[in-house]
């Protein structure tokens, strides 16, 4: 039963030689450490704060719906209407998935942005920080460059219910450290 | 002065040591089980078992933590170059060359893990040096413990090859080769560096394991390739000369 692999693991620990704890250790904490690095690497690769975000809202139905996943990128190619972009306003911690509609360039090279979802009645101006009408480049996070339907809905689960990565974590950890494959 | 060598390898089988095992009774630690087809738990139970005897107090070893420290060091230090790509506090982009600069560094340190892996410490348990190293001279100031289980076989190998001197000699020392398995259930032909034994001998049919058995056979197993290798070693000056 549970209980007697529970024992069996702490037994297991307990009995090993300082030095293959540490190895045991080790080999753990590279495990995450390479989920870690491939998501660094994506970030540098990109050039996207966050190179794969989950849909949290209904408001792009029905080109993307809740639970999807959106691959980005930022690219050098100027924005046009059309693009899908997710931005970051002010005061907002989550950023947002909308399409953006009109596109201002200035001389300075400045551009100027307005975005709506395709699923809202009314454009972006809402959302934005109190005298923003437009938002610019530093505000965007990435172009959607590719999509993986409803994946990312365990994603939402695990935000959802916090308790469940903790176990899965906690799970996974106890029989890597007490495995040697 | 070959032809001897190579008459004395031939006459060393199975059968010698494990007659002489039949005196004594030993009971199995209950405590210790395991599931039969479940190789890996077995050689790690079987491994740990020669590991304890190759380091017990009054055996003519230590252990050689030189590999074990390359890589330890390697790969801690690769854990902290993803520890600081975490926690370097300039905001995403400003930080873009410290992230490059933390992916090379903890790729480049597990791929050089992986390598280490791979090629140079294959299928070794420990590696040792004599305690009275100076005795023995440079070719074989200590020995690499290897053991061989594949899965879903009953043959567990474990070999003895010599470790020159050197703190990273594993890199060119000469390499474990377990002799082929034969038709049938015999075992595959032993000789004084390696000896196969068939996990029945330490294992009942609920799983329990026989670790002092295995002990014991370990320390036999040992005698003989010292006295086997210091008479080799005896008859080589004939042979420079």
């Amino acid at each position: 039963g549970t209980m007697e692999s529970m024992y069996d693991m702490y037994h297991t620990l307990k009995s090993m030689r300082k030095r293959q704890l540490a190895h045991q250790v080790l080999n753990l904490a590279m495990i995450v450490c390479s989920a870690l690095m491939i998501w660094k690497g994506l970030m540098v690769v990109t050039e996207s704060e966050s190179p794969v975000v989950v849909v949290l809202s209904g408001s792009m139905e029905p080109a993307f719906h809740r639970g999807d996943i959106l691959f980005l990128h930022m690219g050098y190619a100027p924005f046009r209407a059309g693009d899908i972009v997710v931005f970051k306003v002010a005061d907002r911690e989550i950023p947002i998935v909308h399409r953006v509609i009109k596109v201002h360039e200035k001389e300075t090279g400045e551009v100027d942005l307005l975005t709506k979802g395709d699923n809202n009645a009314v454009d972006d101006r809402g959302l934005y920080a109190a005298s923003q009408s437009w938002i610019n480049k530093e505000h965007v996070i990435g172009r959607s460059k590719g999509y993986l339907p409803y994946i990312g809905m365990v994603t939402i689960i695990m935000n959802d219910y916090p308790i469940v990565k903790y176990v899965l974590v906690g799970v996974m950890g106890l029989f890597v450290l007490t495995t040697r494959e | 002065l070959w032809s001897a060598v190579a008459a004395l390898r031939s006459s060393v089988t199975v059968a010698d040591w494990s007659g002489r095992m039949g005196e004594k009774k030993y009971i199995g630690d209950q405590s210790k089980r395991a599931v039969i087809g479940d190789s890996n738990t077995m050689k790690r139970m079987m491994d740990d078992a020669v590991i304890n005897v190759m380091l017990e107090d009054d055996s003519p070893f230590v252990e050689d933590v030189g590999l074990s420290n390359l890589k330890l060091v390697i790969g801690f230090g690769s854990v902290a170059a993803s520890v600081v790509s975490h926690i370097y506090p300039a905001p995403f982009p400003k930080n873009w060359w410290v992230l490059l600069a933390c992916c090379a560094w903890y790729f480049i340190g597990s791929g050089i893990l992986q390598l280490l892996l791979s090629f140079v410490e294959l299928e070794s348990i420990v590696l040792l040096r004599y305690k009275d190293a100076e005795r023995r001279g440079k070719r074989a100031s200590g020995i690499n413990v290897t053991s061989h289980f594949p899965r879903y076989q009953h043959v567990y190998t474990l070999g003895i090859t010599p470790l020159p001197s050197g703190s990273l000699a594993l890199f060119s020392a000469p390499k474990f080769k377990p002799n082929p398995t034969r038709e049938g259930r015999e075992l595959p032909q032993a000789d004084y560096a390696q000896i196969h034994w068939s996990v029945a001998e330490f294992f009942d049919e609920e799983g329990v394991f026989y670790e002092d058995k295995c002990m014991d056979m370990t320390r036999q197993f040992l005698d003989h390739y010292e006295r086997e290798s210091k008479r080799i070693a005896e008859q080589e000056p004939k042979k420079s000369k």
